[in-house]
């Protein structure tokens, strides 16, 4: 099943019209029931290594190759679309891909539950908080059975509970259904909590600097974070991570 | 107490307004020169409780009325329709938007008389100095809403295959549509002014309003004059207030400016 990686990037460079070089020879593989975290300093490309690795611009060297097409992608902003409802925001991936009716109906009300927002399915976003937000664009990416996830810091903007609360559903999700996943972070317990491996990028332009196995079985309970040989794994990504962005 | 701020204060600047004018008329002026600016009651009176000078105020006001909803309805189709066609290609606004901005510039007012010797007298010219006037905000307003939707949105449409019409229809103008009622209640009040103007203008055919103000001035009936400036203005404010009020059935449910706005 890990045979065909999802996404490989060979060599990435990507360097913009006005010269800003925002990454370098960057190489790296997901397979299905692999989750990347990234993490660098911010500014160093990792918002440009999804745009890349979901095909919305293409490198300036090297190359991206993806599998699936089924390809989510989770931003740092909800982005959801203020005069919809969430029922409707929900429905949107499915609508713009042209399922009928009936289908995407079933889909978000699917999505809906499992991110727990049935009671706002009626609400616009402008009623909801922010990490009810967050949680009406996970159930939007979620509708489509991705096989391939991609995330930018979409925890960044909340607080602590409900960041810890999100990462432990994107955890349970992803032991359910073993999709492949990015998931950049600035923060590295999330990183490590989450993924199978963290990758630490160095500042601009992003090379990668630092690769590190996460052994930790799921389902990951929420305590997990509190155990010890997490403690010292997280301990050895920051350094990694500190000895970068000095 | 909400009622009473929210009415005091354009009640206490209307009783200034009107304490001010009567001080004008009947202190400014003596007797022979009170014409000028006859005091509201005689306004009221003369002008406005008076059927048979009503009747024709009333008469002139429908038919500039029908000129500018004609007119703003024509500048509505035309401007969105301009808009969506300069934000789906440069090429096409940077062809069309130079002669949009030309239209905010010559003064349409002046070219009035041209109209007239070109289209003659009837309503055709005098919808077309209403759309002339009305146009430019339309279109700066639209191409503005439509070009504001977020990056991240954009994004979001390109990831799921979304193509030009879909994107138009679903993102950019529900998105668009506070900057359109914006553009349309300034356009509105333009429009208005452009049927009373062009028409004091026009001087032949049915008398609209303006003409009828041009009559009155000539004549020498302030009282009348002075009622149809008002009569006109007050449909002014009733187009601007109707704009308002559609505005947020449409969209003040999700967009804050819209739902914020002070007038009711
Ligand atoms: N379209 C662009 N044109 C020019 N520079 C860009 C563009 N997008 C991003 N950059 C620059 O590239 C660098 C990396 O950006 P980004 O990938 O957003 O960083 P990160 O997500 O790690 O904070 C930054 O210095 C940013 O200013
Ligand atoms: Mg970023």
């Amino acid at each position: 099943m890990t045979a065909e990686p999802l996404l490989r990037l060979a060599e990435v460079g990507m360097r913009f019209a006005d010269g800003t070089a925002a990454l370098h020879e960057v190489d790296l593989e997901v397979s299905a029931g692999q989750f990347l975290a990234v993490v660098g300093p911010s500014g160093c490309g990792k918002s440009t290594l999804l745009r890349l690795a979901a095909g919305l611009a293409k490198p300036s060297s090297g190359a991206v190759l993806r599998r699936t097409d089924e390809v989510a992608y989770v931003f740092q902003d909800p982005a959801l679309l203020p005069w919809r409802t969430v029922r409707a925001n929900v429905e949107l991936a499915a609508e713009l891909r042209g399922l009928p009716k009936p289908e995407r109906r079933r889909l978000a009300a699917q999505a809906i539950e499992l991110v727990g927002l049935e009671q706002f399915a009626g609400h616009r976003p402008g009623a909801l908080s922010g990490g009810m937000r967050m949680r009406v664009s996970l159930a939007r990416s979620l509708t489509l059975r991705p096989e391939l996830f991609l995330f930018d810091e979409p925890f960044g903007a909340l607080d602590e509970i409900s960041r810890e609360r999100l990462g432990d559903e994107v955890a349970k999700l992803f032991g359910a259904r073993g999709f492949g996943a990015v998931f950049v972070t600035h923060s590295v317990t999330e990183a490590v909590f989450l993924s199978t491996r963290v990758i630490v990028l160095s500042g601009r332009p992003g090379r990668v600097v630092g690769d590190f196995p996460v052994p930790f079985d799921y389902p990951r309970p929420p305590e997990l974070r509190f155990d010890e040989r997490f403690a010292h794994l997280a301990g050895a990504v920051s350094a990694c991570l500190r000895g970068e962005a000095a | 107490m909400s009622r009473v701020r929210r009415y005091a204060p354009p009640l206490v600047v209307l009783l200034l307004v009107l304490a001010a004018w009567y001080a004008v008329s009947y202190l400014g002026l003596s007797p022979e020169r009170r014409f000028l600016l006859p005091p509201p009651d005689e306004v009221l009176r003369v002008g406005l409780l008076d059927p048979d000078n009503l009747a024709p105020l009333l008469d002139g006001l429908a038919l500039s009325a029908e000129v500018a909803m004609i007119g703003l309805v024509l500048a509505f189709v035309l401007g969105v329709a301009a808009a969506v066609a300069m934000s789906q290609a440069r090429w096409v606004e940077r062809s069309l938007y130079p002669y949009a901005v030309v239209l905010q510039t010559i003064p349409i007012l002046a070219l009035v008389p041209l109209f007239g010797f070109w289209f003659g007298f009837g309503l055709p010219s005098r919808i077309l100095v209403c759309v002339l006037i009305a146009l430019f905000p339309l279109i700066a307003n639209t191409l503005h809403g439509l070009r504001s939707a977020e990056r991240v949105h954009h994004d979001l449409f390109t990831l799921y295959g979304a193509g030009r019409l879909t994107r138009l229809w679903k993102l950019q103008l529900p998105g668009a549509l506070p900057s359109i009622f914006t553009g349309l209640r300034v356009s509105a009040g333009l429009s208005v002014v452009g049927a009373v103007v062009g028409d004091f203008f026009f001087k032949q055919g049915e008398p609209g309003i303006g003409m009828l103000i041009d009559l009155y001035r000539a004549n020498l009936q302030s009282e009348q004059m002075f009622a149809a400036v008002l009569l006109a203005s007050g449909f002014g404010v009733l187009v601007f207030w109707a704009f308002g009020l559609l505005a947020r059935r449409v969209a003040g449910s999700w967009h804050e400016s819209v739902a914020d706005s002070p007038d009711r």
